[in-house]
Formats: C-alpha cells, sequence, structure tokens
C-alpha cells in the first residue's frame, strides 16, 4: 500500500519537502513516525502529531490511512 | 444545531470593513441582545533588535475546519447562543492587520462574555494551523502559542 506523507509548516524545512511517498508497511503511527526520524534526524527536537485520513491519531494506533500529515505545534490565531 | 462544516479560512487579512458588514447583517436578528467579539491583530514582536513585519499562516485545512466545527458545536450545546462566526487568514498578513475573528451573539451577555474565551483558547489550542514570522529583514521564525 503506498502512502502520501504531507509534512505542514517548519517541519517543510527540516526535510526540505512539502511531502512524499513510501511503500513500506508500517504497523502503526508510532513505527512510521520512528522511520522518519531516522530519514531525517533534526526531526527529533520538534513536538509533532501525525493524523492519518484528516484525523489526528496515537502513535499506538493501526497505521491504515493512505493520507498522513506530520503537524508541528499549533500556532494560529 | 448540526450544521454543514464551515470554511473559516479566508485568504489574507480581514478587513475592518468585513467586519462591519458581519455586525451589521445581525441588525435584521431582533432576538439578538448582545454581541461579543474578538479580534487578532498581528504584533509586530521585537526580538533581538528585529521586529515581526508579517505573519505568514498555513494550515492543514481538513482538520482545521473539522475541528472549528466540534469547538462550535461544542459551544452551541454548553451557551445560549444565538449564532457564532469564525474567520482565520491563512497567507500572508502584515502587522497590525487582523488574522483571526470570532463573534458571537446571544440575547444576553453572560453567554456571549463567557463561551468567547473558551471558543478563542480552543481554537489556538486545537486547529492545525502555522505561523511562520517574517522580520522586517526577510528572515523569519516560527510563531509559538503563549
Amino acid at each position: 500500500m503506498e502512502i502520501k506523507v504531507r509534512y505542514f509548516g517548519q517541519l517543510q524545512e527540516i526535510t526540505g519537502v512539502k511531502e512524499a511517498s513510501f511503500t513500506l508497511p508500517f504497523d502503526t503511527i508510532g513505527s512510521l513516525r520512528a522511520h522518519l526520524i531516522t530519514i531525517y534526524p533534526d526531526l527529533k527536537n520538534i513536538n509533532f502529531k501525525i493524523a492519518q485520513d484528516n484525523k489526528i491519531d496515537s502513535d499506538l494506533s493501526d497505521l491504515n490511512g493512505t493520507l498522513i500529515d506530520l503537524l508541528p505545534p499549533f500556532s494560529g490565531g | 444545531m448540526k450544521d454543514k462544516i464551515k470554511n473559516i479560512f479566508v485568504e489574507g487579512a480581514i478587513s475592518p470593513s468585513k467586519i462591519a458588514e458581519s455586525i451589521a447583517h445581525h441588525q435584521s436578528k431582533t432576538e439578538i441582545g448582545a454581541h461579543n467579539i474578538f479580534l487578532g491583530q498581528v504584533r509586530a514582536d521585537q526580538i533581538d533588535k528585529k521586529k515581526v513585519s508579517a505573519i505568514e499562516y498555513t494550515a492543514q485545512i481538513d482538520i482545521a475546519n473539522q475541528v472549528c466545527h466540534e469547538i462550535r458545536e461544542a459551544a452551541f450545546s454548553k451557551y445560549d447562543l444565538s449564532c457564532m462566526h469564525i474567520y482565520h487568514s491563512l497567507g500572508k498578513v502584515y502587522s497590525g492587520e487582523i488574522c483571526f475573528f470570532v463573534f458571537v451573539s446571544s440575547a444576553h451577555r453572560t453567554p456571549v462574555f463567557d463561551s468567547l474565551t473558551e471558543i478563542v483558547n480552543d481554537i489556538k489550542a486545537k486547529l492545525p494551523i502555522f505561523g511562520k514570522e517574517f522580520f522586517e529583514d526577510q528572515s523569519h521564525q516560527w510563531k509559538v502559542n503563549q
């Protein structure tokens, strides 16, 4: 299964891209997070939430969505 | 109140005339006796002798609108409100301009005083909106909410 990962806000500066596709299997959101941190070690220094299919989800949840969003700290208003 | 999900986002600054128009639209709703309005304005923060000249906002729009919808529904069930309008800017908003507008109305003052703080705080805490603060020399930093 191919997943699309989109990076928001300052995460685009850390990764140098806005989005990327992955075909590797990840069982949980946490395992995807761990994989992304190995590719982009600077992600360790920032708190970010992960959403799948437009819903923010926990690292313990199964990864079954195809649209994954990485969301750095919110600063609206 | 099962409204469909509204898009709160507008491109660029929210103009004072849009705010005035929004107030005027309520003159026909004569059951209303109290309005309360929050306006967020881009502040020219000074950091290490550099001044913020603008904030560029981006968002995960689908999630932000969904979460805002939930905040709206929760406020309508908790407080006796007649109506509520929420707008947030996307893109660049310069210092001194309005980037965030929340407008609540009710028959009486207590619900609008009590609900507005909660709605504004919830939106700032829960919506995936990201502010990039530009300084006058075009360098930038990422906004952190207090």
